[in-house]
């Protein structure tokens, strides 16, 4: 890359109203939860939030919090917790973390600001199989009622309509038994003005990360990371289409004035895997030190909601559901990973296995080998975990860090 | 006993009798990851399934490079095993995703290792009828991609005739737990696993025979009374566990009267009804299953009702039913739905006044001094 020409940009304004924006959300949980003016779901990422917040529930993501918990700190203290109840080390620390807050909030021990307590759960089995036991355990502790949807891995050679219509029974099921919780009738009109909301946002969330096609990317992976936060949490309401197309105004206009993210940004980088959180200002001083910038991530997909379309609100949302990126195959996952290297034109990829999260794990050295073999671009693997630091050897990933920048420095001789 | 030494041999080969069926029938073998594949289906083919456990006496030097070491051994070892060349001796392989392991690691398996014949199953993960016409979908997937690699036609008559075969042998696995819980130690606890264990290795018809055979030589076979304490031992959701922890078990004055392995009582626990059309059969076979750590199940939150984990439910029944003192919990490594379904099966017998003890069970830890310490003093608290 050539980097003369290039300007350092400060940190993205919007960084300040993505701030906002999520203690906002936090907040108004909070003071539902008191106020009781509607009721408190707890949802995992992939589930078809939509229904709920036509049903005008306050939905709340347990993962998105595991997430806050890594990145302060505080989620080792949450898993130590279940630790001490039987649960074992090396069982998702997502799910850990989880359920240590919970027993943590239940028992007075308590170390971290929690999630506003749930009335109902609504998990969904398209990431991994896992999640739906930790839900289970969470309506244990809660005592509230869970439902689940089902969805099947889509295997080659199943037939995908019938995956989308099994979703979507399931869906109807949903809605019946919300209309049944909370006394009140689904209003379809209310489901169609949050799909068209939730489809702005996910079009301006794609859009978003599109920006960093772009020679020179404005902005590294770390720094757009946090921005999936409204099309997860918020994306029902419109403020989530606005934030991103105030975002992407400013990413066009540092893309217009070659304004990059930081000096001496000389390599492209994929990172395959969720980020660890405890470790991401680590992470990011050590990759800006040896002159690579993260690109993208096909992590960004769990937040992508592209198949949401306002004029089939329901089966859109089915669909969506049902055709998960994580649902998918290795082999399509590795395709799909091999065209985002061209796409992106990466020069290199960083793999990071999670310990605890076996799913997101698993099939990472065959994607890294498959790649490698397509475009001889060089991969490194990196262990640690997504909360837990007790898994994360700085030392040792730093080295093959640096092994990997010392590999792309003699491909350019 | 002739026909208990008989089964020690095949368990101690497992895969020796499908390669001579292989080689003397010409047919095709298709290797199956526990549990709950429908090898009945691969049967009425005109195939040959046999199960893929790892090898305990091995240590696993191929599988860790490829995969992390907080992998269940069974995923693992089996892994190593397909590596080393084990396996070669399969024209195929299946599974059905029973859990996050299974299924990731199948898909690379395949990637790093082809078969001409290779099918991943789904099944639900709920039971709930909702999944009944996909899960029926699913079967039908399956009979055709045998009917396509065998080039033999899967007709309700070979499906039924399968069934009948599987069911007959379930019946007498059945009546076998039966005479070990009524004279408890007539057949020690390896020896009942080794008999589970091996029919999904060979040819189900020939297991029969000396199934049949283990059955009269028992039945007429005085046993002393024996006077070890009455336990039931669950876990090990797939592979067999190891033969020397089950005798450190039965020496500490202990004597296990039904378990729940996959190798054992979870495998007969249930037949595929063979009066209903087969596929339908298969269907509400899965639907209805006995609870099992490897299903979700959403509806347990239950308000104020304690009855809060169906698979806790199932085990603290067993107890009853078996006149058990006590449980003992072996629990293969890196089991992430055994690992989160224990807390739950704790909370209960503790809640229900059962005494357990949970052992974590990783390959070589058979006979260690540590465990003995700790099965006899659970023995003496009995
Ligand atoms: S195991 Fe991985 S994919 Fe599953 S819930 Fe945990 S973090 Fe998510
Ligand atoms: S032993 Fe447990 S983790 Fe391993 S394959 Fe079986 S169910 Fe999955």
């Amino acid at each position: 890359m050539e980097t003369k020409e290039w300007k350092v940009g400060a940190r993205l304004e919007s960084q300040k109203r993505l701030g906002g924006l999520i203690a906002d959300h936090y907040k108004s949980a909070r003071e539902i939860e008191i106020t009781r003016e509607k009721p408190v779901a707890w949802v995992s990422t992939m589930a078809p939030a939509e229904i709920l917040w036509a049903m005008d529930f306050c939905v709340q993501y347990p993962e998105a919090y595991a997430a806050t918990s890594g990145a302060r700190h505080v989620a080792h203290g949450h898993c130590e917790i279940t630790e001490q109840r039987g649960y074992e080390h090396h069982l998702c620390t997502y799910c850990r973390n989880s359920i240590g807050a919970t027993i943590g909030v239940q028992e007075g021990m308590e170390i971290f600001e929690p999630l506003a307590k749930p009335d109902f759960l609504l998990v969904t089995n398209n990431t991994c199989i896992l999640i739906t036991k930790w839900w289970e355990h969470l309506s244990h502790y809660w005592k509230v009622p869970l439902v689940s949807i089902d969805c099947p891995v889509l295997l080659p050679g199943m037939d995908e309509r019938e995956a989308v219509k099994h979703v979507k029974s399931q869906c109807l099921d949903l809605i019946r038994f919300l209309e049944n919780f909370t006394g009140k009738k689904f209003d379809y009109d209310k489901l169609q003005e949050v799909v068209t909301n939730a489809k702005n946002s996910s079009d301006n969330y794609r859009g978003m990360l599109e920006k960093n096609k772009n020679i020179p990317a404005p902005a590294t992976y770390f720094d757009i990371m946090g921005h999936n936060f409204p099309n997860l949490a918020l994306r029902y309401m419109p403020e989530a289409a606005e934030h991103y197309r105030l975002l992407n105004l400013e990413l066009d206009q540092r893309i217009k004035d070659q304004v990059v993210p930081f000096e001496n940004m000389k390599y492209r980088i994929y990172w395959d895997g969720l980020p660890y959180w405890f470790a991401i200002r680590q992470l990011s001083e050590k990759l800006k030190s040896l002159g690579m910038c993260l690109i993208t991530s096909t992590y960004f997909e769990i937040f992508a909601y592209d198949k949401l379309d306002p004029a089939n609100p329901l089966d859109s949302v089915a669909e969506t559901t049902a055709l998960a990126f994580f649902s998918r195959s290795v082999d399509f996952k590795a395709k799909a990973t091999l065209q985002i290297f061209k796409d992106y034109k990466l020069d290199a990829g960083i793999f990071a296995y999670a310990m605890s999260c076996k799913p997101s794990s698993i099939t990472m050295r065959y994607v890294s080998d498959f790649i490698q073999k397509n475009l001889g671009t060089p991969m490194t693997m990196i262990e640690g975990d997504l909360v837990d630091e007790t898994f994360y050897d700085a030392e040792r990933n730093n080295m093959k860090l640096q092994a990997l920048a010392e590999m792309l420095e003699s491909m350019k001789k | 006993m002739k026909t208990l030494t008989r089964f020690k041999e095949l368990f101690e080969h497992p895969y020796q009798a499908a390669s001579e069926w292989k080689l003397h029938n010409k047919g095709k073998v298709i290797g199956t990851l526990p549990m709950y594949f429908p090898d009945e289906i691969i049967y009425a083919a005109g195939a040959l399934p046999v199960t893929l456990f790892g090898n305990d006496n091995e240590p696993i030097t191929l599988g860790d490079k490829h995969l992390m070491t907080n992998a269940c051994h069974q995923v693992r070892s089996s892994f190593d095993c397909l590596l080393k060349g084990h396996f070669d001796f399969l024209d195929g392989m299946a599974a059905l995703h029973v859990c996050d392991q299974v299924r990731f690691f199948f898909e690379v398996w395949h990637l790093d290792h082809p078969f001409p014949f290779f099918h991943e199953m789904w099944r639900p993960y709920k039971l709930h009828d909702t999944s009944r016409s996909l899960l029926e979908n699913e079967l039908i997937r399956l009979i055709s991609a045998l009917e396509e690699f065998t080039n033999n036609k899967i007709t309700p008559e070979a499906l039924k005739n399968s069934i009948d075969i599987y069911n007959r042998s379930r019946a007498m696995m059945r009546k076998l737990n039966q005479l070990r819980s009524e004279a408890p130690g007539i057949i020690s606890a390896q020896d009942m696993v080794h008999v589970v264990a091996t029919a999904l290795l060979m040819p189900r018809e020939e297991h029969n025979q000396l199934l049949e055979q283990l059955l009269t030589e028992l039945e007429s076979t005085a046993s002393a009374e024996d006077k070890r304490i009455r336990v039931i031992a669950v876990g090990h959701p797939c592979d067999p566990p190891d033969d020397e922890l089950l005798q450190l078990i039965e020496d500490q004055g202990l004597v296990i009267v039904d378990d729940d392995f996959f190798t054992g009582g979870r495998y007969f626990a249930e037949d595929i009804d063979a009066k209903k059309d087969p596929v339908k059969a298969f269907v509400d076979y899965y639907m209805d299953s006995i609870p099992c750590t490897t299903y979700h199940y959403a509806d347990n939150w239950k308000g104020e009702i304690n009855n809060t984990s169906p698979y806790a439910e199932y085990i603290i029944d067993k107890v009853k039913k078996g006149q058990a003192a006590g449980v003992v919990v072996l629990r293969l490594m890196y089991c992430d739905p055994l690992d989160l379904e224990f807390v739950l099966l704790k909370n209960r017998l503790n809640e229900e006044n059962i005494s357990y003890l949970s052992l974590f069970t990783e390959s070589g830890t058979g006979s260690s001094e540590a465990l003995r310490t700790r099965i006899q003093a659970f023995a003496e608290t009995l």
